[in-house]
């Protein structure tokens, strides 16, 4: 279920606080989800890069090609100052709406 | 080292994408290697890591719409059948959306292909004559004395015929109805005296036998040419007919003719000469009508162009001889054209005919195209909308690597799909539609029976199926190609709509209300002008009254006093019919008087100098005003004290009496018709206003005068036919039949005529009006529906689509209530824009319908008001089932379908 459902509403909230830790490229930011999910969460390229090219899109990221010596380049994202008012405003809102989901739905804590 | 970049590629075949989608190949390339890295580290087997990496790319290279591993050979068949078969599965796939949008165009296509084949048929098919195009009638003209068209008289027809070089042949022809009798029931039937050459004029040949010589084109040569439909109805299309004798105003003639079905003349379109004769016989000039110039003008003239010679030419020869003729008539007839002058006009047959079509059949034409345009604005919304849902589907395809040209082409073979099914669908609803438009047809409408589906029908319907393919599938083809990786996969990645996207919906959401809302006001502009039309007093009374018509030949009644004796027998056996409060008869009826005659004042005319001194004239015999209900403004009614021998009287209109003696009483002043001989006539009553033509024109001025009254020359000649007017205490109906058998009592051989409620002359003489009305009415609805649906439909989408974000907002304490009047108000604005587009448009529309309303300006409030406020309550039904969906949006629920 969370793989399928609750991963795509979450997708943006994910994305922006990996990136609020440090700039990384994209398949860096798939695997930490995976992982710091314990593999509930998986974005696989076909879903991952459409978000990503949408939040840069509405400037809340920036995509910029890095080339390391003896590497190929790679394209890291950073968070913009909007994307942090925007990663705020966002964590406030789940918070409310989780917050209405246990009082309405008897949720508790997953 | 494994070439990821082709890897991307190599799947999905990109082709012509700019810089960003390189750079978008190159991150995924990049993602790919690392998910190899990856799973080697991992120790997992070369094959095992491949596969891993390139299940990265599964999702979009399924998405793509090509199998990675389709043998060559069979790629071409493939595409082939894929792009056919694609529209098709799409449309079973979405069997709701696939029969909204077929029944939509279908609705549409096959109500314009009804009207179109009207079009078609009247103003579009050649007339039924070979090489009609040189065809021209001819007509006199005063318009100075209010003739505009004034049919030839018969020696100004013979000299123009002398004196004409533009035609290689002229004829001359006038209608006239005749009792048919000899075996089987006397019937009365629609026929034309016409001159021999009219045949060849028209160039057209009888099936069966010949039709007249020059010889037999003369008073006494009983000689006769029926039509294929007689023949079959009288004869059973037996071959003996020719040779047979029948009875016409029971004087014998030989059939010699038989003219074959396709055969109609005159054709129906001009108001006089205009009814299509089943019996023609020689118009038989006789020596007096040859001698007495200005007697009558009753005869319709049609030419035949020579090769080479135009109308204009011909109307300009027609012109020049007019005063040649004029240069001959007597002192007495100079008088009657009071100083102005005659003219002579000609104009193509077509013109004639067809002319006074033109205008509705446009309108109609018009409102049936806006109905289509909105059915294409409603079909673009429903693919719009469902291609919103698939658009991340697409987005990918065609930015990994999907040929975007195929893409296109599978939009485009959708759009086709749907249009040709519509289309086809549309063409069989024609066949339905134009069948109710036929009996909805008023009878002046000419040429319609030939009204069918013809190669030019069939063609226009593809034309316009395939038009309305390319108007509807254009947005969301755009929609479908706009593929490069840079923006599409920007677009939401949730499925969500864009913003172009819903500005696009909105778009035609909103077209689709101007364009009913145009709809909705033609229709209210004719709606009020036909309660103004049917509002409208006729100046008789026609409830409870019934009427017919009956002829008297000259071969039983040859005598005035033959004709007056039987007048009165019929008039009191028919007073011996239960149920009849008062009866009379009259020469005309209203609606349709046709005698109209110039007319002297005693002491000159004061009033009016500009109106010419013409009357509509009728005689009246027995209780005639009462019958019909015609009110009695001043002195008295005709009644038996005018018999013959006593004091020539009259009873005029009240608007004749308003013109010729303002201010002043009209009873006991005296006039006269203007020929040398004519007697003074005092006027003994003034009665109302009858509208004696077109119920949307003023009336004319009116005289009556007793039939007793009459001298022998008019009696004996075109007094013959005589309408009766059977007022009843109580229905109506229950007259008819003994009417009839009355009739029959006074000579079994009588040909009762057009028995019917007298409420049925109201009835046609809103007949055109009506039909219009119905139909431009239906299309309005046709209209108001189509945007209904359309406006529900992207207010549902759009509520799917906000399904979550309605749910978090009523889960943080929205209200129902806030939730549904947000729904309401975004289709309500939608509505509101159309309105405003509409409302501009229909100022623009209104002017053309000047000409076509009685009573109301093109301008009319309450039918620009009514309009919009209509479509609103329209609107706001259609919004609420959405909005109140919105409202019940469950929370839980909501998040969950994401």
């Amino acid at each position: 279920m969370p793989n399928t459902q609750a991963k795509k509403g979450s997708a943006e909230v994910l994305i922006l606080s990996l990136l609020e830790e440090r700039i990384r490229h994209g398949y860096e930011i798939g695997r930490l989800i995976e992982e710091r999910s314990g593999g509930a969460l998986r974005f696989n390229a076909a879903s991952l890069y459409p978000t990503l090219y949408r939040l840069e899109d509405r400037r809340l990221i920036r995509g910029r090609w890095v080339e390391k010596a003896g590497q190929r380049r790679r394209r890291y994202y950073r968070i913009t100052p909007a994307g942090r008012e925007a990663l705020a405003a966002r964590r406030r809102d789940w918070r409310e709406f989780l917050r209405a989901l246990e009082r309405v739905a008897r949720l508790s804590h997953a | 080292m494994r070439d990821w970049r082709a890897e991307v590629r190599g799947r999905v075949r990109p082709r012509g994408r700019g810089r960003r989608d390189a750079e978008a190949v190159e991150e995924l390339a990049e993602h790919l290697a690392d998910r190899y890295r990856d799973a080697r580290d991992r120790g997992e087997s070369e094959e095992r890591a491949v596969a891993a990496a390139l299940a990265e790319l599964e999702p979009l290279a399924r998405a793509s719409g090509r199998e990675p591993r389709a043998p060559r050979r069979w790629l071409m068949f493939e595409q082939l059948g894929r792009d056919v078969l694609h529209g098709l599965r799409l449309m079973r796939r979405a069997p709701a959306f696939t029969a909204v949008a077929v029944v939509t165009l279908a609705l549409a296509i096959g109500a314009n292909t009804a009207v179109f084949s009207l079009v078609n048929a009247v103003m579009l098919r050649p007339l039924p004559f070979p090489d009609a195009s040189r065809l021209v009638v001819v007509t006199e003209s005063v318009p100075a004395l209010g003739f505009p068209v004034l049919p030839f008289g018969v020696p100004d027809y013979e000299d123009y015929a002398r004196m004409q070089r533009s035609f290689e042949s002229l004829a001359l022809y006038q209608n006239g109805r005749y009792d048919l009798s000899g075996g089987g029931a006397a019937e009365r039937i629609d026929g034309a005296r016409v001159s021999a050459g009219l045949f060849h004029v028209l160039g057209v040949a009888p099936q069966l036998g010949r039709t007249f010589t020059d010889e037999e084109d003369r008073p006494g040569t009983g000689v006769i040419v029926i039509s294929h439909g007689l023949w079959q109805r009288r004869f059973g299309g037996s071959p003996a007919a020719l040779g047979a004798t029948i009875l016409l105003d029971r004087e014998p003639r030989t059939v010699v003719g038989i003219m074959p079905a396709s055969f109609q003349f005159p054709l129906r379109g001009p108001r006089i000469n205009g009814d299509p004769a089943e019996v023609w016989v020689p118009v038989a000039v006789t020596a007096t009508q040859r001698a007495q110039r200005g007697a009558e003008y009753n005869y319709g003239v049609l030419g035949r162009l020579r090769p080479g010679v135009t109308t204009e030419a011909a109307a300009a020869e027609a012109a020049a001889i007019a005063p040649r003729i004029q240069q001959t008539y007597p002192p007495a007839l100079l008088q009657f054209l009071n100083g102005s002058s005659l003219a002579v006009v000609a104009m193509p047959l077509r013109e004639a005919v067809v002319g006074p079509t033109r205008a509705p059949l446009l309108l109609l034409m018009a409102a049936v195209s806006l109905v289509l345009l909105v059915a294409c604005a409603n079909v673009a919304n429903l693919l719009l909308a469902r291609g919103a849902a698939r658009q991340r589907e697409l987005a990918l395809r065609a930015a990994l690597g999907a040929d975007r040209g195929r893409l296109l082409r599978q939009s485009a073979a959708e759009s086709l799909a749907l249009a040709l099914v519509g289309g086809g669908l549309g063409l069989a609803l024609a066949e339905g539609l134009r069948r109710a438009a036929l009996l909805l047809v008023p009878t002046e409408l000419p040429l319609v029976g030939g009204a069918g589906l013809d190669g030019r029908v069939l063609l226009v319907t593809l034309a316009v199926s395939l038009g309305s393919a390319l108007v509807f599938g254009i947005a969301p083809g755009l929609v479908a190609a706009r593929g490069s990786l840079g923006t599409t996969l920007r677009q939401d990645a949730r499925g969500g709509t864009s913003r172009g996207l819903k500005r696009a919906l909105r778009g035609f959401a909103a077209a689709q209300f101007a364009g009913a809302l145009v709809l909705l006001t033609a229709a209210a502009l004719l709606l009020r002008s036909f309660a103004a039309l049917v509002a409208t007093d006729p100046g008789f009374q026609p409830r409870r009254a019934i009427a017919l018509s009956t002829f008297f030949p000259e071969r039983a009644y040859p005598k005035r006093s033959d004709i007056l004796a039987v007048d009165q027998r019929l008039l009191e056996r028919l007073s011996t019919v239960a149920g009849v409060e008062t009866l009379g008869a009259s020469t005309d009826l209203p609606f349709a008087s046709s005698e109209r005659r110039a007319l002297a004042v005693e002491g000159g005319v004061t009033g009016s100098a500009t109106a010419p001194p013409v009357t509509t004239q009728s005689w009246v015999m027995g209780d005639y005003f009462r019958a019909a209900g015609i009110p009695l403004r001043a002195g008295r009614l005709i009644g038996p004290q005018d018999a013959e021998g006593t004091a020539p009287v009259v009873v005029v209109s009240e608007s004749l009496a308003r013109r010729f003696w303002p201010g002043q009483q009209a009873v006991g002043k005296r006039l006269r018709w203007l020929a040398p001989t004519a007697p003074w006539l005092t006027v003994v009553g003034v009665v109302g206003d009858v509208k004696d033509g077109r119920i949307d024109e003023e009336a004319n001025p009116h005289t009556y005068t007793p039939l007793l009254q009459e001298g022998p020359r008019e009696i004996e000649g075109f007094l013959r036919s005589i309408h009766v007017v059977l007022r009843a205490r109580g229905e109506p109906r229950s007259l008819l039949a003994a009417a009839r058998r009355e009739v029959t009592a006074v000579d079994p051989s009588l040909a009762v005529a057009n028995l019917r409620l007298l409420e049925q002359d109201v009835r046609g003489a809103v007949a055109s009006q009506r039909f219009q009305l119905t139909l431009v009415a239906a299309f309005a609805a046709l209209g108001l529906l189509l945007a209904a649906v359309g406006v529900y439909g992207i207010l549902v989408h759009f509520v799917g689509q906000q399904t979550r974000e309605i749910g978090v907002r009523m889960a943080l304490g929205a209200r129902a209530g806030d939730v549904l009047r947000g729904v309401v108000a975004e289709g309500l604005r939608l509505a509101a824009v159309g309105v405003a587009v509409g409302l501009a448009a229909s100022l623009a529309v209104a002017r053309l319908l000047r000409g076509m309303l009685f009573g109301v300006g093109v301008y009319d409030p309450a039918a620009f008001l009514a309009a919009p406020v209509l479509l609103g309550l329209v609107a706001l039904v259609a919004c609420s089932v959405p909005a109140w969906r919105a409202a019940r949006v469950d929370p839980v629920v909501a998040l969950r379908q994401e």
